[in-house]
């Protein structure tokens, strides 16, 4: 997916197709870029891709419920009003978004809105098992997948099936997922090099 | 990043959280314009409820005052030792006005019924009956003609106006 895809006006005649149209499938950095120039749309497709994501990092970084909420809710108020401050140059949209939503967490522990303290909020704490902005990329690509890929993965990977219980579970010839699985793979890998530029 | 990579950071993900519908919906209204936060909408429900809690304590407090019962002459009636009387009279509300009567130990048990009389008034005024409780004692409200006097108030048993046991000193 690239940027060129939704160059000039031609976004802006297919705003209403908002989960199917080529915004829908436009790149990150394109849906900043759009978003800074005032879509909606392109701010729906950003919850629809980055809400589970930031959310999830939120929780993980407070513990609790609504400290995640409001951090979220403040990540994405920040998104609205500063999109046009997103430089495709100085990383990818979900390094920015991560450092937004860790400052929201840091800001909402400083002012003693939640239970959570300073000390939760370094990255070796809080996510201490891998980079959490590939985290956060991946489970926003993750909403990017067909539904069928989405699902043979988040069982295989999430839920710890082989592939033959997800044939199972799913009743699918074990070939068909197999298939699913190497095409959601490659998908996933692809959308990731693109997050990283 | 090839497919293994993949593998390798979807195990070490874990699942994403789904977050909460009222949380999308409250993200989804951004770009309508500012919103309070969760915590910020607690706060003005709590100084809502605080400020109708005050409102209404004020209400009563000033419904208490305006009705409150006020006397502008207090009325001293008395009897054998230990037993007395104290009428006290308010302003005039319309046509009558209000008589507060405390009356203590007046013939335990003696009595069924007293009658407080007006002997001021040509021919004497009834201004009410009464009853004690068991230690002859009793506190009761009532209204009399505004125009009526208090200057010559007695107490007498039941059908008995001319056995005053209370009378007021004058």
């Amino acid at each position: 997916m690239k940027v060129e895809r939704l160059a000039g006006g031609q976004a802006a005649t297919h705003f209403d197709r908002i989960t199917e149209g080529p915004l829908a499938e436009a790149a990150d950095g394109e849906l900043l870029k759009q978003i800074a120039s005032g879509s909606e749309e392109a701010f729906q497709i950003l919850w629809n891709r980055f809400g589970a994501a930031v959310y999830t990092v939120c929780r993980r970084r407070l513990g609790d419920v609504g400290g995640a909420e409001d951090a979220t809710q403040e990540t994405f108020t920040s998104v609205w009003r500063r999109a046009g401050t997103f430089d495709p140059a100085r990383g990818s949209a979900a390094g920015w978004l991560y450092a937004i939503a860790r400052n929201a967490a840091a800001q909402l522990v400083r002012r003693g809105q939640t239970g959570s303290t300073l000390a939760v909020l370094s990255d070796q704490t809080a996510d201490q098992e891998h980079d959490p902005v590939m985290g956060l990329a991946l489970h926003a690509a993750l909403t990017r997948l067909p539904p069928t890929e989405r699902e043979v993965l988040e069982l295989a990977y999430f839920d710890d099936m082989t592939q033959t219980r997800v044939a199972e579970r799913l009743r699918l010839p074990l070939g068909t997922v197999k298939t699913r699985t190497r095409s959601g793979l490659h998908r996933l890998a692809r959308y990731l090099e693109d997050t990283q530029g | 990043m090839n497919p293994d990579d993949v593998e390798n950071l979807l195990r070490r993900s874990g699942r994403p959280l789904e977050p909460p519908a009222r949380l999308r919906r409250s993200v989804l209204r951004v770009p309508r314009g500012p919103l309070p936060s969760r915590r910020t909408l607690w706060r003005v429900r709590i100084a809502a409820a605080a400020a109708a809690l005050v409102l209404v304590t004020l209400g009563v407090v000033a419904v208490q005052q305006l009705t409150a019962f006020r006397p502008v002459a207090a009325v001293t009636l008395v009897g054998p030792p230990g037993t007395k009387a104290v009428a006290e009279v308010g302003p005039p509300s319309g046509p009558n006005r209000p008589v507060r009567l405390v009356v203590q130990h007046l013939q335990a048990g003696g009595q069924s019924y007293y009658e407080l009389w007006s002997l001021a008034e040509r021919p004497p005024m009834m201004l009410t009956s009464f009853m004690t409780d068991a230690s002859g004692s009793c506190t009761l409200t009532f209204s009399m003609p505004a125009s009526a006097s208090w200057n010559d108030l007695v107490v007498t048993p039941q059908d008995q106006s001319s056995s005053y046991l209370l009378r007021s000193s004058r």
